[in-house]
């Protein structure tokens, strides 16, 4: 048995309200919310596609030319390269989104993170059931990881902070992960390390703070100072 | 002064949607977006999305919001419910109901006014309002009012939401955290309440 629509009776009263005069009353915010967004959104959005996205264009270009400047000798794990390097361009194609469709943002944000997290599951599972580890130097390893990250992660946040438009998580993520991944892409499909505590340490726990970091850096300059009442 | 008042419900929900649905609206020429498009478009920069969520939403909120802070502060209650929602319109996540969020601020802003302001909810709000020509028994509003503020704040919350926020009873169970059977459940207790308590006043509007 279905339990009926709870209901209550007319006369005991639901609030009715003078429209004319409420809005009339809450003008002034809907004009001042009005103008904050079109003040801080608006000239970035009449900028044509390449004056709005060089910063970003500019960083996927960055991320395409450091594999090219590395030699790929004996990729241990493709597939987790293969992985990284997705969520690295799904991180950028949030990041340019992002601003303009958030939804769309949002949703490329998250499959980055999929794959993202698929390659260091993958680089975790190399690291366990390699037979026969290699050495690689884990200096060399950290010093090729930021010099490759450092310049495109520093674009896509002035990307995201240019357009003056609302950060979501997703899409703070999507920045501070798209060029951490990409660079990881095409520094594992180079690096000749299979020990426990290189892939450990240089290929999971560092990427992650870095991407840690990045996000809580980047959500913490793009956020907008409050209107008062 | 702002008319906001307690009157017969169903007749006023018709009317209020009459309204709304006369009102121009920046995106009536295709077909009526919903309001979590309307809230990505806002989020993306357009401003017309954001004031056909204002128009929307605004006498929903205050019609909300005035028996929990007094009809003659619910105005300035949904003016700092619509800029807490600009301020955090960053933390909105794409798939979320968007009615449920928007009550969810409100309901939060109006328990903020409250607690900040011992003693704002008087009853000589409801007679100050009754100046106002529209109103047609203010001692009945005040009946109906008091009785709300009766009920637990679990019961409360579902009847202000279900019936003068105008929510479904699931975007209730989602701004209160709680299941579409226990809600229901809720406002049928709420109800019984209210029947036992003003059960005198129905015939006399029936009629």
């Amino acid at each position: 048995m279905t339990t009926p629509e709870p209901t209550i009776p007319e006369g005991f009263g639901a609030g009715t309200v003078d429209e004319d005069a409420l809005l009339a009353r809450l003008e002034a915010v809907r004009v001042r919310i009005v103008d904050d967004v079109e003040a801080r959104q608006g000239p970035w959005l009449r900028q044509a596609f390449f004056a709005r996205h060089w910063p970003a264009l500019l960083a996927a270009s960055a991320a395409i030319a450091f594999p090219l400047l590395l030699p790929f000798p004996h990729p241990p794990s493709l597939a987790a390269s293969v992985c990284a390097g997705l969520a690295g361009v799904l991180g950028i194609v949030a990041t340019v989104a992002a601003p303009a469709h958030p939804a769309r943002g949002e949703r490329a944000a998250l499959a980055a993170l999929a794959c993202g997290i698929v390659s260091l599951v993958l680089q975790a599972a190399l690291a366990l059931t390699t037979t026969t580890p290699q050495v690689a130097s884990d200096g060399a390893c950290a010093l090729l990881f930021v010099g490759g990250f450092i310049a495109p992660q520093a674009l896509l946040a002035f990307e995201l902070w240019r357009s003056k438009a609302p950060v979501r998580r997703g899409h703070g993520l999507a920045a501070g992960a798209g060029a951490v991944f990409a660079t990881c892409g095409a520094l594992w499909a180079h690096c000749p390390g299979t020990t426990l505590a290189h892939i450990g340490v240089n290929h999971i726990a560092v990427p992650i703070a870095t991407v840690v970091a990045a996000t809580w850096l980047i959500a913490r300059i793009t956020r907008a100072k409050p209107l008062q009442p | 002064m702002l008319a906001l008042v307690v009157g017969p419900p169903h007749a006023s929900r018709s009317a209020f949607r009459a309204t709304v649905a006369a009102m121009p609206d920046a995106h009536a020429a295709g077909a009526s977006p919903t309001d979590e498009e309307l809230m990505d478009r806002y989020c993306a920069g357009d401003a017309t999305a954001f004031t056909s969520l204002f128009r929307r939403y605004a006498a929903r909120l205050a019609r909300f919001v005035a028996p929990i802070v007094g009809a003659a502060q619910a105005p300035d209650v949904v003016q700092v419910a619509f800029l807490k929602l600009h301020e955090h319109r960053a933390k909105y996540q794409s798939g979320a109901r968007f009615s449920s969020w928007i009550f969810t601020i409100a309901r939060n802003t109006g328990l903020d006014h409250v607690r900040s302001a011992p003693r704002r909810r008087e009853v000589h709000d409801d007679v100050e309002v009754a100046a106002e020509p529209i109103v047609r028994d203010p001692l009945r509003d005040a009946r109906v009012r008091i009785a709300i503020d009766g009920l637990p704040a679990e019961q409360r919350d579902v009847v202000l939401l279900y019936w003068f926020g105008g929510l479904s009873l699931e975007e209730v169970g989602e701004v209160l955290g709680a299941s579409h059977g226990a809600v229901r459940a809720r406002a049928h207790r709420a109800y019984d309440k209210l029947r036992a308590v003003l059960g005198d006043l129905a015939p006399e509007v029936s009629t």
